[in-house]
């Protein structure tokens, strides 16, 4: 497909897209990679032009560099304010269980910590903490822990803590599921030292490994 | 030994209310200040206006989202900020419908009168419905879609 073609479409289907409230976005597309440049109101409508530039056909990769740059000349919430909030949504959910979730918020970026008993539940909640104003980036380091079984909340918790003092590791790309002990570690690390070093278990194998 | 019983809350109408009202309020898509929430014995009531439908839509999600909703009853009104012409509005769900590959745009019919939008004609799964209504809803100066696309495989 021809750069060009699939740039042109990207920017056609952004400008077509309302949730993105005239953001201004710019398209570069290299081969079938698409990248997505500039400024997006909020997390959200940064998901939606990512979303719009992967249903374009030709496009097989979106690397999503939008910053979420909050509209100036308006007020917006202080860092508790948006954890008070994320917070509220979570308890006041009827599919999420807002005790085993914590939220913490800096600088408008909103961390989540804990357990989900599923994978959905984490998007969800990710998805929630998006939606909330002032909220300008999520990161997601939500553990799954399928039966709520707390030995494996606590071995999942464990293993959070420990990555995340290791500085080397970006929690943002890797998943950890824990369940009746036995935990999976996927995602991507930057290199095969770092996935055999950096964690605190013993890799049996690389790619995405498991352990008991 | 940890006790860890707790008391199933008892929803009352005026407490979901106050967190329907601050859900949207702190939510940074929609806009609060002409929308009005009444709930009553669990079935939460919203008017007013937005200037989009997926607005309007995503508010009943996030009202049927909150713990003791058991009914959401959507009154809200859609009045599009631009003022996009019927045609213009027709123009563009065609253009964005046929970017997806999912679906087959010839095989599709549009028709748009004062922004509600009516789909017909065939598409191949669910999924692909889905996809063009979703791309009608996206599409600015839409009010309402009336889906009445017929899937089948031949």
């Amino acid at each position: 497909m021809n750069e060009d073609l699939i740039r042109k479409n990207v920017k056609n289907q952004l400008a077509r897209d309302d949730r993105l409230g005239g953001a201004d976005i710019h398209v570069e597309v290299h081969g079938d990679t698409v990248l997505l440049k500039g400024v997006a109101p909020n997390h959200n409508a940064r998901l939606a032009a990512e979303a719009d530039a992967e249903a374009i056909p030709g496009v097989t990769h979106v690397k999503n560099q939008l910053e979420v740059v909050l509209p100036p000349g308006e007020d917006h919430p202080s860092d508790l304010e948006i954890e008070n909030n994320i917070k509220n949504i979570f308890r006041w959910h009827n599919r999420l269980d807002g005790k085993t979730i914590n939220a913490m918020v800096e600088d408008g970026e909103a961390t989540l910590k804990g357990s989900v008993d599923s994978y959905w539940k984490k998007m969800l909640a990710e998805e929630l903490a998006g939606s909330v104003k002032g909220t300008v980036r999520v990161v997601n380091k939500l553990a799954v822990v399928p039966g709520h079984d707390a030995m494996d909340e606590v071995v999942a918790g464990d293993i959070i803590d420990a990555l995340e003092r290791n500085r080397i590791v970006d929690m943002r790309s890797i998943h950890i599921k824990v369940e009746a002990g036995y935990v999976i570690i996927s995602g991507a690390v930057p290199r095969l030292a770092y996935a055999a070093g950096g964690l605190p278990v013993r890799p049996l194998y690389a790619g995405s490994r498991r352990h008991r | 030994m940890k006790n860890r019983l707790f008391v199933e809350e008892d929803f009352a109408d005026e407490d979901i209310k106050n967190r329907l009202l601050q859900i949207v309020t702190m939510n940074n898509q929609i806009d609060p200040s002409n929308l009005k929430i009444s709930v009553s014995e669990g079935v939460a009531t919203l008017e007013g206006a937005v200037d989009s439908l997926w607005k309007k839509i995503l508010s009943s999600e996030l009202a049927q989202s909150v713990a003791g909703v058991r009914q959401v009853n959507n009154q809200m009104k859609v009045s599009p900020a631009g003022n996009q012409s019927d045609e213009e509005i027709a123009n563009n769900i065609k253009n964005n419908i046929d970017k997806n590959y999912l679906v087959d745009v010839d095989r599709v019919h549009i028709q748009v009168n004062n922004g509600s939008v009516r789909l017909s004609g065939v598409v191949r799964t669910p999924l692909a419905a889905r996809a063009a209504v979703n791309s009608a809803i996206y599409t600015p100066g839409v009010t309402e879609v009336a889906n009445r696309l017929r899937v089948s495989s031949d």
